[in-house]
């Protein structure tokens, strides 16, 4: 996993835990990096996935619901970084259709070396999307996360219910979207 | 963890991170930087190629297909100052309205751009137009390119005024060399037969030159002119020939012909150079070739005498032979391979291609040594060619050539054999011997022999000969006919002809000499030796068949007694070159029969009286006479003195001279007065050419006495007189120019000796009569009468003939006046006759 991931996963405990912790985590947890993380470098994703265990540990919350908030949590940052993805685009739909094309190409380019998830779309109705998300990872909690944030950053609403799941035997994770419309028109 | 701890932990971190990040962004950098300069090294490239390239180019972007760039080169081509200039030009602003096919740019253009854009790309011609106005020719190459995810063309324009120019001035360089190539050969054709008459002039007149008496040396320069005349008419009329090739007018005129006489009488003229240079000449048909074809007889003959000329030409010993085969036959055509095979100087192997190539012969060196133009052969290539044949050659340097093709010819009447007499049926099995040194030769008279039936037996030499004979004889199985070679190492053909004459005991047999042309002397040597017959080479069938058929005839017919020679003259022409003596007092009689004689090729030595021609009977001569042409009526001695003194001497011995009377009398009863005074037989005055040859072939051939009445002369005479009353008779026109046979120069000739000669015969027959004397008067009247009866003119022979008639009654009443009248009717006959010499001589 990218070094931006790892900083961004720093913030996240720095955030909800404070200064002291994220130190004593980083100088406690025996991770396999022994130097700082940075943005371009590559980390191994053991290293992410025991930074999340100090994290569930430290907040008292199941991994899930850790990932989730973290992916919350990411959207914001991401979007100030990188406004180029997003900001094209005015509805969360329009944006989440290009998600699988700008990690496979862009981010590649950005990040040497990134193992970007895969995503296939479908578009039963003006309002719906099915997202099939597919990654060795199966981070599906850190994409509902994601989602939400989007969610938030567009202000529009999103229904969701996962109907299929890679920890539960799919082939694939499968998010069905819905989107509401925005709070505040009639 | 202390505060302190905690900030000195978290700076550690941020100064190692921002360790770890300046090496990435060093590295980063580089690459960066590094990536940069490889980009713009291919871009700077791509740009060169762009900017500096002669070819236009631009980009087209649609919709509106607009310039949206262009190159350095475009602005130069279109004569734009600046790109914007020309970016800012419509695509219609740089064609001209309507392209060379006649369709609308604009509509054009949008199809050229659709193709491109459909297929990727499309390359076609277009006319531009330049900012000034000029239009210029131009391909186009436009090519659709992809970039960013947006699709617009480029387009490469070429100027082609340059190679269009260059193009066209080829197309008219091709047209005019094409155009003076014809005019160069037209011009030969043309000039050639220009040059053709006046050579004709120069011939036809060299030959009447040597007709005059001249002096050794005046006759040697006319000769070497006749000869070099007739080379140079050879050299225009192979020039003409392949002018007209070359031009593209030569045609060919088929006639229905006997392939094999006409093989024969061709290699008859060829036979004379080869034999003087000793060399064989042959030629074999065998049986299957069909004799009597469809096809340019004159073309074969010019294509044979070129091959067969060469053969000779480059050949100095051994032989040359030309075969004939039959290679496909079918109801109405055969198709024949001429092979013409010699033993010469051959050619190398890498000059064989070269031969048939005009004005090439093996090398320029042979071409000096041997002369001729060198175009012979292609003519004839292009000749066969028109037969619908083929021409080939194998060659081995000193060992021979063989020149072959191949023609197609017409048959008449569907394929037809050489047809072999019924006669032939009673000589099956005859055995016959050949003896000939030459195996070419030996083949082919055996395998000729062989088709008729006969039973050949060959000997190359004549001691072979002997033995086989006298093998024959001691089997009881002797030939009955031997054909020998003149020319042969060792023993020849006459030493052996005179051996087996004279071998004791052998049974007796007839037989055949073979000479190469014009061996003088041979004729005589055959008599001598009791040959019968003697036929100069090369040999054809149809002559030694019919040479053959006529010996055992008269053999049947005169019992065993040899017969008369029998030559190929006489079997082909009637004739064979004789020696005369022509006995006749009359210049006008005379010059007339010598050149009829000398026409036929005989060779005439002349006599003014019969004393005269005793003397050179008895003079010796390398060659000598066969025959005499007597004029009955001479001054000294008459015809009939002569005859009566020459058998006297003749007396008791085997020698008998031919003697044929030249009467003035055609009257019943001259014949037996003739035959009756030692004549042989008779021809009467004025001499008509049949009736003289039909005499020299009777009496040279020795007809049995009691052979048919010479019907010929009486029927001819009877014919002269008849048609005089009816006709104008100062000059019988038509049958004055029968006689002559068109010959015009030698009725001008005749015509001029007698206004030569005729005034001092008129005023002898005058001045006889003024004096009274009879005899002269009968003489000169004589003498006149002959003369003026070469022109067939009726009332001055029936004047003439008159006065000698009464003169030799003693008769002088009216002399001076019927002498008056001949005189007047003579002078109306030469103003007549040199007006009918206008007429035809021009
Ligand atoms: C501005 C927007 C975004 C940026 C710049 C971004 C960039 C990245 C980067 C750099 C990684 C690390 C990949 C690696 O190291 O192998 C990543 C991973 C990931 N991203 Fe995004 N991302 C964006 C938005 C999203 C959104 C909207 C979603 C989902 C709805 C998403 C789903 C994921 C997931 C699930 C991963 C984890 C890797 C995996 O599952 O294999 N991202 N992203």
């Amino acid at each position: 996993m990218k070094g931006i991931i790892f900083n961004l996963l720093e913030d996240f405990i720095v955030e909800n835990l404070g200064d002291e912790a994220l130190e004593e985590i980083l100088a406690g947890t025996g991770l396999r990096t022994t130097e700082p993380f940075v943005g371009p470098g590559s980390y191994p994703d053991e290293d992410l996935m025991a930074l999340v265990a100090q994290v569930v540990e430290r907040m008292g919350i199941p991994t899930d619901e850790a990932l989730r908030a973290f992916g919350r949590f990411c959207i914001p940052p991401l979007v100030r970084r990188f406004p180029g993805f997003v900001t094209p685009h005015s509805h969360p739909k329009d944006f989440l259709l290009t998600v699988d094309a700008f990690h496979s190409t862009e981010i590649n380019k950005l990040f040497e070396g990134a193992q970007c998830p895969r995503f296939h779309y479908e578009s039963p109705a003006p309002d719906r999307l099915i997202m099939r998300y597919e990654s060795e990872r199966r981070l599906c909690a850190l994409v509902e996360g994601l989602l939400e944030g989007v969610a938030t950053h567009f202000d529009v609403p999103i229904r969701h219910s996962q109907t299929a799941c890679m920890l539960h035997g799919d082939p694939a994770c499968v998010f069905d979207l819905t989107f509401l419309p925005p709070p505040g028109t009639p | 963890m202390t505060t302190s701890e905690l900030l000195e932990q978290r700076l550690a971190r941020t100064q190692r991170k921002v360790e770890i990040l300046e090496a990435l962004i060093e590295d980063r950098t580089r690459d960066v930087y590094l990536a940069q300069q490889v980009l713009r090294a291919s871009e700077e490239m791509f740009r060169g190629l762009f900017e500096s390239s002669r070819d236009a180019i631009m980009t087209l972007e649609p919709p509106t297909w607009e310039y949206t760039s262009a190159n350095p080169a475009t602005l130069t081509m279109f004569g734009a100052r600046t790109i914007d200039e020309f970016v800012a030009l419509q695509l219609r602003q740089v064609s001209p309205l309507i392209q060379p096919d006649g369709r609308a740019s604009a509509e054009k253009a949008g199809e050229m751009i659709g193709h491109a854009m459909r297929e990727g790309f499309h390359f076609f011609e277009w006319t531009h137009r330049r900012i000034t106005g000029e239009v210029f020719p131009t391909t186009v190459l436009l090519t659709r390119v992809e970039l960013a995810g947006k699709q617009f063309l480029q387009a490469t324009v070429r100027d082609i005024t340059e190679s269009k120019r260059v193009e066209q001035e080829l197309i008219l360089a091709r047209t005019a060399a094409e155009e003076a190539s014809r005019a160069k050969s037209e011009f030969l054709a043309n000039m050639s037969h220009e040059i053709r008459t006046p050579m004709n002039g120069v011939l036809g007149m060299t030959e009447l030159l040597l007709d005059t008496p001249l002096s050794r040396e005046q006759g040697e320069y006319a000769r070497a002119v006749k000869s070099s005349a007739e080379a140079l008419l050879g050299v225009i009329n192979d020039i003409l020939d392949f002018s007209k090739i070359e031009a593209q007018r030569i045609d060919l005129d088929p006639i229905d012909f006997h392939l094999r006489d006409c093989l024969h009488e061709l290699l008859q003229t060829l036979a004379s150079r080869a034999g003087d240079k000793g060399l064989e000449l042959a030629f074999h048909v065998p049986a299957d070739v069909p004799d009597r074809v469809v096809g340019d007889a004159g073309r074969l003959r010019q294509i044979l005498v070129n091959l067969v000329g060469n053969a000779i030409k480059f050949t100095a010993h051994g032989e040359v032979v030309v075969t004939v085969t039959k290679e496909q036959e079918s109801e109405d055509e055969v198709f024949l391979r001429f092979d013409v095979t010699d033993t010469g100087i051959g050619i190398p192997a890498d000059k064989l291609g070269k031969v048939f190539e005009a004005f090439s012969q093996a090398d320029a060196s042979t071409t000096r040594r041997y002369g001729g133009t060198g175009l012979g052969l292609t003519i004839s290539k292009r000749l066969i060619e028109l037969m619908g044949g083929e021409i080939g050659l194998e060659s081995e340097v000193g060992r021979g050539s063989t020149f072959h093709f191949t023609a197609r010819f017409g048959l008449r009447e569907g394929p037809v054999r050489l047809s072999i007499p019924a006669r032939l049926d009673s000589l099956q099995g005859l055995p016959v011997l050949v003896v000939d040194d030459n195996g070419t030769n030996r083949r082919i008279l055996s395998e000729m022999l062989r088709n008729w039936g006969f039973r050949p037996t060959v000997a190359e030499d004549a001691d072979r000969a002997l033995e086989a004979l006298a093998q024959a004889n001691a089997d009881g199985d002797a030939f009955r006919l031997v054909l020998l070679d003149a020319n042969m190492p060792g023993m020849d053909g006459f030493e052996l002809a005179e051996r087996i004459r004279t071998t004791p005991g052998a049974a007796p047999c007839l037989m055949m000499m073979l000479t190469s042309a014009g061996r003088r002397g041979d004729a005589a040597r055959c008599r001598e030796l009791g040959i019968a017959v003697y036929l100069t080479k090369p040999i054809s069938q149809s002559s030694l068949l019919d040479a053959t058929m006529t010996l055992f005839g008269a053999q049947d017919a005169a019992g065993t007694a040899p017969p008369a020679l029998v030559t190929r003259h006489s079997l082909r022409e009637g004739q064979r070159a004789l020696k005369v003596l022509l006995a006749e007092d009359n210049e006008v009689n005379q010059r007339y029969a010598s050149r009829l004689l000398e026409r036929r090729g005989h060779e005439v030595v002349v006599a003014f009286d019969g004393r005269q021609a005793l003397a050179q009977l008895d003079a010796p001569a390398a060659r000598p006479f066969d025959l005499v042409l007597m004029d009955v009526q001479m001054p000294e001695m008459d015809g009939f003195e002569a005859t009566a003194a020459l058998r006297a001497r003749e007396a008791g011995s085997s020698r008998h001279m031919p003697v044929i009377a030249l009467t003035a009398h055609a009257m019943k009863g001259d014949r037996e007065r003739c035959l009756a005074g030692g004549f042989d037989d008779y021809v009467s005055k004025p001499v008509q050419p049949d009736a003289l040859f039909d005499a020299i072939d009777r009496v040279v051939r020795l007809r049995p006495a009691d052979g048919p009445e010479p019907a010929g002369v009486v029927a001819l005479s009877a014919q002269s007189r008849s048609s005089h009353p009816g006709d104008d008779d100062v000059l019988d026109r038509a049958s004055l120019l029968a006689r002559f046979d068109g010959d015009g120069d030698l009725l001008a000739e005749l015509a001029d000796l007698f206004r030569a000669s005729a005034p001092a015969l008129v005023a002898e027959v005058r001045n006889a009569a003024a004096r009274g004397d009879a005899p002269g008067l009968t003489r000169a009247a004589h003498t006149l009468r002959g003369m003026v009866g070469n022109f067939g003119a009726p009332r001055a022979v029936g004047l003439a003939q008159d006065i000698e008639d009464r003169g030799r009654e003693g008769n002088l009443a009216d002399a001076e006046a019927r002498a008056a009248d001949l005189e007047r009717a003579v002078s109306r006959l030469a103003a007549r006759l040199e007006a009918l010499v206008a007429e035809v001589v021009p």
